[in-house]
């Protein structure tokens, strides 16, 4: 078959051309409107479902809210995991589908789940909410407002009412969460006294109330010929208004609810806030939709800020732009990689002219690199894969095989015209282009199928690591194997249009000095096969014991121009102090040199994804190398001033590790311990132990409890026979706290195009725990009472969060190792744990994070990498039929990589998934020269009927010399300025690949050229095995 | 190190262990450098001292004074009965000593005195229990604050203590407020009889009311008993725990490396002076957070960190 397609192709040169030329321009048009990305999808998809608990505490929430929702989810199909906190006001359920599922079904079963929640959750509590689904990276962008011309609560209503609808008419926004300002409410604010002595209750005041805010509709007046719209105006429209309700009549005349309470609009209590650069304003944060292209959305927003700006600036709003952008990333990434392939892209040409002297040739070999690339990119694109760091990877890993591919036929056929002498021009070109490429196809295709092999492992990699690295390899694969139809097609037609009377040109000198250099090498080398055989042995055995010495971590670090502080402080502090000092936070961190914004969320939004509590933070730092400081001398700054604010806890994360780290496993350290037991006491004890244990371990970094400790509460304990002496319900009392110090919502006005809570608190309350007991209580025979009177008020401490791991109550142990062995802290961690930590009944632990998941993924790979090999020795016995060859080439494939060791090592020793990935490529390659050479062995033998002796092994070398000297040279060239800008943003999965390839190549080359020939020379024996 | 340091520094170490166990903490005390104090916003100050009446709000209803005229009536009737009836027995006694009268006649005259003596004390009894203070006036007196209530030159009120059923020390003064200003009120005593409410009441007089404010009023009202004295500390000073309420102090002796330690100060609130508290607990020369608490409350519950952080 692989005869048939080049002989096809040679029979019809210009038709092939043709059809190669429209394929390269569709995948060009196809590169253009391609979706670019961070990264692939790699989260699962998910949902947050939160509900309101006004007033109740975690443990009523708990108990009331999250209990019986989770009851509700449970065995919910396509459901992985659901996890939830638990904390004051507020249930927040984040659900995890199945990975391969239909998302949005997915979300239909769980919205259909919780259509019967109303019936089983507490009066007051809200209806669950269910977040939009989003990407992974769920961030968009952050941006800001600010004014000094309006007050918190009128910056709130312009931007819910006039930028928010906007922002989400966006195509690609899930969802825009603000922080910051104030909502606007109406308050009606009862004077107990008044209320008293007028011999009315709370009740009263919220049936009037209702009754004046509702609004029943007009209908339509008919005449004959006309039909007029009806429009009735509720009464309480405006505060005057509503203070005019009336709630009760004595002696005649109406006590109205302005007599017994202050009527206004005011500003909600707050459980979030914003602060931009250095003053309070509006945060808002928006995510992609799921399967949205960020780049495209990113731009589509951000030009739709722009056309509103000047319209806000008239009304005193100032627009702060991008304070969180990961499309700059992108941008970046893409345009230094872009950069980098296109100077990669000018050597190979140069090299190209340089080594076979002959621009047909030169044209003809590159012309097939972007062909095939291109078009792996046009099927990814089919498919629905964005080009992100991970696809853009499996190319620049391609490149070898794909540049091995364009060089291999036209050097054949060169060598084979120069070979021939004056004879080669009157070659019949036909039989020299089928010949020449007939030679080497059968080995090349072997060989590609054994590269494709050595990454069967990777793309059968589950989790996010398989989430990670399957769009890599299916990159890969599919480069590889276009390049080969190229090479089988275009290519052989490309000759046959440019090279028919083509005389090829001398070969080029520092060709022949390699060959002599090469002949005299392998001559030497024959008389010492022990030798040569311990050598091989040598650096096989050594990059084999050098490996695992090297740290390991699952991602690298990205050099992002973003920067996420998480900052807590202890649990019950008050939103004003956390404001206060985030304030002071962000002046410092704005008068650091090469910090440009800053930027604060505390707290949560209404519906937010982050379910935070008023003492969490988290800073958005952009910063700005381009000013003359370094990123890790702006984060040492960074870092610095958090350190003077010893009274919060902060994690300094790039945008991507938070992003990853957090979906791992809902926890953005990068290694967990869970500690799961019903009784909360006991898996706090058992929590601290581990962590005493981890802090003694060596780098063990930041040690927390990530359940935060407890929090004060002032607990009201109502006494029954006080409350019988008042004649007082506990629900007129209950209700009477609530209305002092949550509020209670009585109704929603409509006015314009915006709706207004309107809520019914006390006068007279004041901000101390000492004062509540004064708090007046009235019963329904008119005795006022203290609340101190019938309950008895104490100040306790009370979880400020419980946290759910499905069903099961959970505590978190999180450490962030400063070691770049990730791996190896977790599995000492592990031993110390056992050895040290006795767990007592009905508690277990679960171990986690980024360092878990990186074990997972070796062991993995591990097993599947053993199950390819099988099947690469079964390829290559397919390919040789004799067994001598396949243990040569067994023998020298572990010396091969030693280069691509010392690279790593020279630059970090730290394996990153990417390296390990550069190492698989390097893998094939090797492979890929070894099979390529020992079959050229064969033809030389088979074919040519050459005696086989050292002679034949030098000739056979010699002529494999070429191909592979410049298909090393090229890709090195291709790969050498993404190595060499290793730690520029971009660069930092495809800079270690190209790295350890770089240095294997090296290893990989020498090996190939003259290790083997002198070992072939003695013990292959290619006529023997034919006849 | 001076021997007076040597001195103080047992001191300052007790002081903080029993802070510690006050504010039910485990952690230790928080210490900041200079530059962290600058940071966070830490500012230190000495708590002045005050001297402020005790003060109790209460609910006060301006009472009708008709009641008053018709009890205070009805009580000097009776009085001017009963001298009626015993100069009516006087007379027939004398009568009698002179068989000018009979017998039947002088003991109708007595029973009728007895029984008029008998509405006289029941007058005074309802009057009292009414009235409560407004008894112990003689005529002349009473009439006085009855002439001075029609006219409407004095007002009485009923002042309610909701929730209370006795009441220690007799307040000294009152203030009522009336559409927020605060007109000052004698306290003349405690009213015996328990109101709807069903608290004690006081019984209050004011003199030159405000024009319009009349019977069935109700304002609120401010007791004000003997002074006492405190320190006197923001209210963002203070800390409530389990134990109650306290704030932080800085340590006299400097932690090495100059860097200040704090320890949690217990206080009891004695009132609330705008936004300030009346605190007792505090001595001259305590160095209190007066801004900042926060940040040290936050650090004592964040818990420790690794050796790897430092």
């Amino acid at each position: 078959m692989l005869s048939a397609i080049v002989r096809a192709s040679l029979a019809h040169p210009r038709i092939v051309t043709a059809l190669s030329i429209l394929v390269a321009a569709l995948s060009f048009g196809a590169l253009l409107h391609a979706r670019f990305d961070v990264f692939p999808n790699f989260a699962p998809p998910h949902v947050t479902v939160q509900t309101e608990a006004p007033g109740l505490d975690a443990q009523q929430v708990e108990a009331l809210v999250t209990r019986p929702l989770e009851g509700l989810l449970a065995g919910t199909e396509g459901v992985k995991t659901v996890r939830s906190k638990s904390m004051q006001g507020l249930s927040a359920i984040y659900v995890v589908f199945k990975r391969r599922g239909n998302p949005y079904l997915q979300r239909q079963v769980v919205t259909e789940r919780l259509s019967g929640a109303a019936s089983i959750l507490p009066a007051d509590a809200g209806p669950p909410l269910l977040s939009p689904l989003s990407s992974s990276m769920q961030y968009l962008e952050h941006f800001g407002f600010t004014s000094d011309r309006l007050t918190p609560v009128q910056l709130r209503g312009v931007i819910r009412w006039q930028v928010e609808p906007q922002i989400l008419a966006v195509p690609g926004v899930a969802q825009a969460m603000l922080y910051g300002g104030a909502e606007r409410e109406r308050q009606v604010i009862v004077d107990p006294q008044k209320l008293a002595a007028d011999g009315l209750s709370l009740d009263d005041v919220f049936r009037a109330t209702r009754r004046a805010t509702r609004l029943i509709g007009g209908g339509y007046v008919q005449t004959a010929s006309q039909r007029i719209v009806l429009r009735a105006q509720a009464p309480g429209v405006t505060p005057q208004a509503l203070s005019q309700a009336v709630l009760a009549e004595r002696h005649g005349l109406p006590i109205r609810l302005g007599d017994v309470a202050t009527v206004r609009d005011g500003a909600a209590p707050r459980f979030g806030d914003g602060i931009i650069g250095d003053q309070p304003g509006i945060l808002v944060e928006t995510s992609t939709q799921y399967g949205a292209n960020t780049l495209t959305v990113t731009h589509a927003l951000e030009e739709r800020l722009n056309r509103i700006a000047p319209a806000l600036k008239k009304e005193g709003v100032i627009y702060h732009p991008a304070l969180l952008r990961p499309a700059t990333f992108i941008d970046s990434a893409l345009s230094k990689l872009r950069a980098s392939l296109l100077i990669g892209a000018v050597l190979v040409v140069l090299l190209l002219l340089a080594t076979l002297r002959d621009w047909r040739g030169a044209l003809i070999s590159f012309s097939s690199i972007p062909l095939s690339l291109l078009a792996a990119v046009w099927i990814l694109e089919m498919f629905g894969v964005s080009l992100n760091t991970m696809t853009i990877g499996g190319l620049v890993v391609a490149l070898g095989v794909v540049v091995d591919d364009a060089v291999i036929d036209v050097e054949n056929i060169t060598r084979r015209r120069r070979n021939a002498g004056a004879a080669g021009a009157e070659l019949d070109a036909r039989q020299l282009f089928v010949g020449a490429s007939l030679e080497v196809r059968q080995p090349v295709f072997y060989a590609t199928a054994a590269v494709a092999v050595a990454f069967l492992p990777i793309i059968m990699l589950t989790g996010i690591q398989g989430s990670f690295f399957r769009p890599l390899s299916m990159a890969f694969l599919l480069a590889v194997g276009i390049s080969l139809i190229v090479a089988m097609s275009a290519t052989p037609a490309l000759c046959a249009l440019l090279m028919r009377k083509h005389r090829p040109p001398e070969e080029a000198r520092f060709l022949l000095t390699c060959k002599r250099l090469q002949r005299r090498t392998v001559e030497r080398l024959y008389g010492h096969p022990r030798a040569v055989v311990g050598l091989l042995v040598a650096t096989g055995l050594a990059g084999a014991l050098l490996l695992p010495l090297f740290g390991q971590r699952l991602l690298p670090n990205f050099r992002e121009n973003y920067l996420i502080a998480h900052a807590s402080l202890r649990p019950g502090i008050s939103l004003r102090e956390t404001s206060r000092v985030g304030v002071q936070i962000s002046k410092r961190l704005l008068a650091i040199p090469g910090v440009k914004s800053v930027a604060e969320q505390i707290g949560r939004a209404v519906n937010g994804q982050d379910r935070d509590a008023p003492n969490k933070s988290e800073f958005d730092i952009q910063i700005d190398p381009t000013q003359g400081y370094t990123p890790s001398q702006i984060e040492a700054g960074i870092r610095k001033v958090f350190e003077d604010f010893p009274n919060q806890l902060t994690e300094v994360y790039s945008v991507l590790a938070e992003r990853i780290g957090e979906t791992l496993s809902g926890e953005t350290a990068s290694f967990f311990v869970s500690v799961f037991g019903n009784d909360l006491d006991t898996d706090d004890a058992v929590a601290a132990r581990i962590a005493a244990v981890l802090k003694k371990l060596p780098h063990a970094g930041e040690v927390r409890l990530q359940v935060p400790p407890r929090q004060p509460e002032l607990h009201v304990r109502l006494r029954p026979r006080r409350l019988a002496l008042y004649g007082l319900q506990p629900s007129d009392v209950l209700q009477t706290v609530n209305a002092a110090y949550q509020g209670t919502v009585v109704g929603q006005l409509a006015q314009s195009d915006r709706s207004i809570p309107v809520v019914v608190r006390i006068a007279g309350i004041r901000a101390s725990p000492r004062t509540i007991g004064s708090l007046p209580v009235r019963s329904s025979d008119g005795a006022v009472v203290p609340l101190s009177a019938v309950a008895k008020v104490e100040m306790e401490s009370g979880r400020s969060e419980i946290d759910h791991e499905d069903g099961l109550r959970r505590q978190v142990v999180t450490a962030n190792p400063t070691t770049s062995d990730q791996t190896g802290f977790a599995d000492a961690a592990r031993r110390a744990i056992a050895a040290q930590v006795k767990l007592p009944p009905g508690v277990y632990l679960r171990y986690g994070g980024a360092a878990e998941a990186q074990i997972a993924a070796a062991r993995q790979l591990y097993l599947h990498a053993a199950a390819a090999l099988v099947l690469i020795v079964l390829l290559m016995a397919l390919a040789f039929g004799r067994a001598r060859h396949v243990v040569l080439v067994l023998l020298v494939l572990p010396s091969t990589l030693i280069g691509g060791v010392a690279a790593a090592a020279m630059t970090g020793a730290t394996l990153t998934l990417g390296a390990m990935v550069g190492f698989v490529a390097l893998f094939g390659m090797a492979a890929r020269n070894t099979i390529l050479l020992v079959s050229h062995y064969d033809h030389l033998v088979q074919s040519e009927g050459k005696v086989w002796g050292l002679e034949t092994a030098l000739r056979g070398s010699e002529e494999r010399l070429t191909p592979v000297l410049l298909t090393a040279m090229m890709t090195a060239l291709a790969l050498l300025p993404v190595a060499v800008q290793l730690h520029q943003p971009g660069h930092e999965i495809e800079g270690p690949m190209a790295v350890v390839i770089l240095g294997g190549l090296v290893s990989s080359t020498m090996v190939s050229l003259l290790l083997v020939p002198p070992l072939a020379a003695r013990w292959l024996k290619p006529e023997a095995a034919r006849s | 190190m001076t021997p007076l340091k040597y001195l103080l520094l047992p001191v300052c170490a007790a002081v903080a262990l029993s802070a510690a166990a006050v504010a039910g903490q485990d952690n230790p005390l928080p210490t900041l450098s200079a530059e962290q104090q600058r940071a966070v916003g830490i500012v230190i100050a000495a708590a002045p001292t005050a001297h402020l009446a005790r003060r109790i709000a209460a609910y006060g209803r301006v009472l009708d004074p008709s009641q008053l005229v018709a009890d205070a009536g009805g009580l000097e009737s009776s009085r001017a009965a009963a001298r009626a009836a015993a100069a009516e027995s006087a007379r027939l006694q004398g009568l009698y000593r002179g068989a000018n009268a009979s017998l039947k006649s002088l003991q109708v005259a007595e029973a009728r005195q007895a029984e008029a003596q008998a509405r006289v004390r029941q007058a005074q009894s309802a009057f009292l229990l009414r009235w409560g203070p407004l008894g112990h006036l003689g005529h002349a007196q009473r009439a006085g604050l009855i002439q001075q209530l029609a006219t409407g030159r004095e007002l009485l009120l009923r002042a309610d203590l909701p929730g209370r059923h006795s009441l220690g020390v007799l307040p000294k003064q009152a203030l009522v407020d009336v559409d927020g200003v605060r007109v000052p009120a004698r306290v003349l005593g405690p009213l015996p009889q328990v109101a709807r409410m069903q608290s004690v009441g006081l019984l209050l007089q004011m003199p030159n009311p405000p024009a319009g404010l009349g019977p069935g009023a109700q304002l609120p009202v401010m007791l004000e008993s003997a002074d006492r004295a405190g320190r006197l500390v923001p209210a963002g000073a203070l800390l409530y725990g389990q134990s109650g309420a306290y704030v932080y102090h800085a340590l006299a002796a400097d932690a090495k490396d100059g860097d200040t330690q704090f320890a949690p100060l217990p206080v009891s609130l004695l009132q609330q002076v705008g936004n300030a508290w009346l605190v007792a607990g505090l001595h001259a020369g305590d160095r209190i957070v007066v801004q900042g608490a926060g940040v040290l409350w936050s650090m004592q519950g964040l818990g420790s960190k690794s050796q790897d952080d430092d």
